[in-house]
């Protein structure tokens, strides 16, 4: 079985194998990125949505921020395993799509764009993986989260074991890691791994709603520039972060109150 | 005693030390505007604090009823909207410079060998949270308002917020945060992990003062330097 993952025609929709493809919409400047591979939204591929095909999409100037979603009942149960079987033969193989992988979430983590994880149903492993790397994770109440690597005598590969520990207490993500056990919408809250459960059933029009809502009345770069601010805080030394902190704010002083011509500002 | 002369006596930080307890006093009320005249005193402060040997701990407060309304934007304006021409870059230039300096006293703040506790009442917005962030303990007073609201402005928050506002609190509740703009409460600051205790008005220096009372006593001046870098 080949685990390909290849364009359609139609660029907006990357097509996996086993049927689960990724499609992108705009919804009045927001982005939204959908995992669809129904029931289960299985993913085939570590680089789930191809990196490229991503970066051309996110760099839409006109974005104000990015949903990540799952069709259907379900955000996704994680990796197929056929297909991690068939992978696994060749080490190198393997080894070079987790790479991969690790680097289109990676992606996801630096876009100066908010980036939110809309969550219901099931949301296990890869899938968990995933809407760890996003910066705000919603999720609807009949949500469940779980790690069942161990159980499979493996772990998260895709950065699942370092990100939950960044956001859940250390208690709760061991006990997620080591047991592989189902942990509920508000059990999740509880821990810091999710930031918002709510009531609505279609937690991807919520998203959509909460994110214009958070973004409303500000200009683009402004935007950008605190996002790109916050995701220095989290990948860069504090010395380093803190520079372009006011070096972000400097530009945007300038734009706002400088009265010298283009030139003269490129050149200050 | 002519306005001149008194022009030239105000300092807008007092510095003191009571007991190894070193007290940074914003004392240009009502709103203890952080302008020029501020950051220029406050480097001073912190440049001789960082020379003395004998502190324990440090307490960031101020006269009046607010801690702070923050960084005088106007007064940045004026200085960018100066013009074109050589003369101006340079002051430009200056100003830029300047406000990487205020950073860098920010961060020498935050980095002392010793707790720092920020006692805050009234306002605490902008810079002045960008302040009270660098402390490893925030004590609010009934009725506080704290936020960010550079955003209204057409700004970021520059001196270190939106990065420290992130490792406090987590990307998700610093973004809602910096892009609303929002102001909180005492409680709701509490709730967010921005401030640490709520306590009844004109009681914050004092409660400061209570934890700090008895901190590093007994153990040697590296011992205690390294216990206070692994809590951070």
């Amino acid at each position: 079985m080949s685990c390909n993952a290849f364009f359609d025609k139609d660029t907006s929709t990357v097509r996996m194998t086993n049927n689960t493809k990724v499609s992108w919409e705009i919804v009045d400047s927001i982005g939204v990125l959908t995992i669809d591979g129904r029931p289960e939204n299985c993913i085939v591929d570590p680089e789930f949505v191809n990196l490229v095909q991503l970066k051309r999409w996110s760099s839409d100037s006109s974005l104000r921020g990015i949903v990540i979603c799952g069709a259907g009942r379900h955000f996704s149960s994680g990796a197929d395993l056929d297909c991690l079987k068939s992978l696994a033969k060749s080490s190198s193989e393997l080894s070079a799509r987790m790479e991969q992988g690790g680097e289109l979430l990676s992606y996801i983590q630096s876009i100066p764009l908010p980036v939110v994880a809309a969550i219901s149903g099931a949301c296990f492993g890869a899938g968990l993986e995933i809407a760890l790397a996003c910066h705000i994770r919603i999720c609807n109440k009949n949500a469940v989260f779980a790690f069942p690597e161990s159980t499979l005598g493996i772990i998260p590969g895709l950065g699942g074991c370092t990100r939950l520990i960044k956001n859940a207490d250390i208690a709760t993500s061991l006990q997620m890691l080591l047991s592989g056990d189902l942990v509920d919408a508000s059990a999740a809250q509880t821990a810091g791994f999710i930031d918002l459960v709510v009531e609505e059933k279609q937690v991807k029009t919520f998203a959509i709603e909460y994110l214009k809502k958070m973004v409303a009345n500000r200009s683009s770069e402004v935007i950008r520039a605190i996002v790109q601010a916050v995701n220095n805080a989290r990948s860069l030394p504090m010395d380093e972060a803190l520079r372009k902190e006011t070096q972000m704010f400097c530009e945007l002083a300038i734009k706002r109150y400088c009265s010298l011509s283009e030139y003269d500002k490129k050149n200050v | 005693m002519s306005d001149r002369v008194t022009a030239e006596l105000f300092v807008p930080v007092h510095f003191d030390i009571v007991n190894h307890v070193g007290y940074i006093v914003l004392c240009n009320p009502p709103e203890n505007r952080m302008n020029m005249q501020f950051f220029r005193c406050m480097k001073e402060i912190v440049a001789a604090i960082k020379k003395s040997d004998t502190l324990r701990g440090l307490i960031i407060c101020s006269q009046g009823r607010h801690f702070s309304s923050g960084a005088d934007l106007d007064e940045l304006a004026g200085v960018l909207q100066c013009g074109a021409g050589v003369e101006n870059h340079r002051n430009i230039n200056e100003q830029l410079q300047v406000l990487d300096e205020n950073t860098q006293c920010f961060l020498d703040i935050a980095c002392f060998d010793y707790p720092v506790v920020a006692a805050l009442q009234g306002l605490c917005m902008g810079s002045a949270l960008e302040l009270a962030l660098c402390a490893d303990v925030r004590i609010v007073e009934e009725r506080v308002t704290l936020g960010l609201p550079e955003v209204h402005y057409g700004v970021i928050p520059g001196c270190g917020g939106t990065v420290r506002l992130t490792k406090l609190v987590g990307a998700a509740k610093a973004l809602e945060l910096i892009l609303s703009g929002q102001l909180l409460s005492a409680e709701d600051a509490c709730a967010a992990g921005l401030a640490d205790m709520v306590v009844p008005r004109k009681t914050a220096v004092v409660m400061a003062r209570e934890l700090l009372m008895n901190t590093g006593r007994g153990c040697s001046k590296a011992d205690f330097a390294a216990m206070v870098r692994n809590t951070r």
